[in-house]
């Protein structure tokens, strides 16, 4: 090792992470070069003395964990309830429900399909939270190949399906398989600057026009979510609220993979 | 089902419940000092750092059915925290230059000149970039490898911005100490 291997592993040496042959040769490099023994050891008086100065004074959490404790009481006896419609309050959406009951089949129909929109939409913005916040999965694939052969194996008859997909100013940072409820879907997540958009997409299962615009939202993952559907793919789109204009992307998706 | 059975499968699964709650206090609740610290660094205020601390705890909380026992739970707690500051900023992008200047308009001249407080003032002109890898290797004591996955960085960058980090700080603490002779 010459001395600037040294220098690019000091830190790896001072975390202790340092191990077997390369820890041996480090060692017998500072041995022997009085320069980087200096190097090393004026960067361990530095964290010993950062450590002395901030290190010591260690904030008190205790009220945040009291704040915390209690609403998970408050969750354990709610069960714990997440979501709410914004469109639609959940009385008002109990009271709909009630006279869709009492009015007819169409009615329950309609409900129906209401609520797997919702249930889809909810699945999709639970998993754009698991993934980006949580950091739950580690089987995305992030090679430019990968991902393209992802997509072609995904959407055999849609070739050129990458452009038509990629919101504006956007690029294609990952990809994954995920399943929301009973349905496999493809998960891609585009970057803009430091914002991710989920895009969920699938070969359209129900081909059913009534999936456009569910426009639900978060009360705690403060996320919102739209759907599309176009001739035979329906997709979802989850961002963070208020900065990635999610119904506008969908509709978007929706048009140009309808024409 | 008579009421027997319904009452059995109801203790059951209310026993489920504070047994996951047990094993979430156990091993989440000791790192809250240590997010809060790494909060106050992220977002300034005290306040905004409780905040986001609870905030972090109640997502780790409401995904600890995904936590795989056995991996890194401080590890995943700060990269929550991280991800959720993030949003805020993205939210409110006023809220994303955070000054850590020190004031030590309160302070007297002999406290002043003490070591700690040269240090503490010398970090606090460092990048936030500089002082987040610092603070996570020096002070919450994490692998290279921890800090990359938190940040979301290869190991690699991590190591070299320690380097650079650490020699920022070792500059400004020799300009201070040299600008300290000078006027004695």
């Amino acid at each position: 090792m010459n001395c600037n291997q040294i220098h690019e592993i000091t830190p790896l040496y001072l975390t202790g992470e340092l191990r077997g042959e390369p820890l041996q040769e480090f060692n017998g490099h500072i041995a022997e070069c009085r320069a980087c023994a200096d190097n090393v050891d004026s960067d361990r008086q530095l964290d010993d003395a950062l450590r002395s100065a901030l290190g010591d004074e260690m904030p008190d959490a205790s009220a945040v964990v009291a704040r915390v404790r209690q609403q998970m009481d408050g969750d354990m006896r709610s069960r714990h309830v997440p979501w709410r419609l914004s469109h639609l309050g959940w009385a008002k959406a109990g009271f709909a429900f009630a006279a869709a009951l009492v009015l007819a089949i169409a009615t329950f129909g309609l409900l129906s399909g209401y609520w797997h929109e919702k249930a889809m939409a909810l699945a999709a913005a639970d998993d754009h939270f698991s993934d980006l916040v949580l950091n739950r999965h580690s089987d995305w694939l992030v090679k430019p190949a990968d991902m393209a052969a992802f997509l072609q194996q995904q959407f055999p008859q849609h070739a050129g399906l990458l452009p038509l997909i990629t919101p504006e100013r956007a690029s294609l940072e990952k990809v994954r398989l995920c399943r929301l409820k009973q349905a496999t879907y493809a998960h891609l997540v585009f970057k803009t600057g430091e914002v991710e958009t989920s895009v969920f997409l699938i070969d359209n299962p129900r081909r059913s026009p009534d999936y456009q615009a569910a426009h639900l939202r978060s009360v705690e993952h403060d996320l919102e979510v739209s759907g599309f559907s176009a001739s035979d793919l329906s997709g979802i789109v989850v961002g963070q609220r208020g900065v990635v204009p999610t119904t506008r992307i969908a509709r978007q998706l929706g048009e140009k993979l309808s024409l | 089902m008579g009421t027997g059975e319904c009452g059995t499968l109801l203790a059951h699964e209310l026993s489920m419940r504070e047994d996951r709650t047990f094993e979430f206090e156990s091993v989440a609740f000791p790192h809250a000092a240590g997010l809060l610290r790494y909060a106050l660094h992220l977002a300034g205020e005290p306040a905004r750092a409780e905040d986001l601390v609870q905030e972090t705890l109640l997502a780790a909380w409401r995904s600890f059915h995904q936590f795989e026992r056995g991996t890194n739970c401080r590890a995943w707690l700060f990269r929550i925290l991280k991800n959720l500051h993030i949003c805020q900023i993205r939210r409110n992008p006023a809220r994303a230059e955070i000054s850590l200047e020190i004031d030590d308009s309160g302070l007297s001249a002999p406290e002043k000149v003490t070591a700690g407080h040269e240090v503490r003032e010398a970090f606090s002109h460092l990048t936030p970039e500089h002082r987040e890898v610092l603070q996570l290797a020096t002070l919450d004591g994490f692998a290279i490898g921890e800090i990359a996955a938190i940040l979301e960085i290869p190991a690699g960058t991590v190591a070299s911005r320690l380097n650079r980090a650490r020699q920022a700080l070792r500059s400004r603490l020799q300009k201070r100490a040299t600008a300290g002779e000078k006027n004695t």
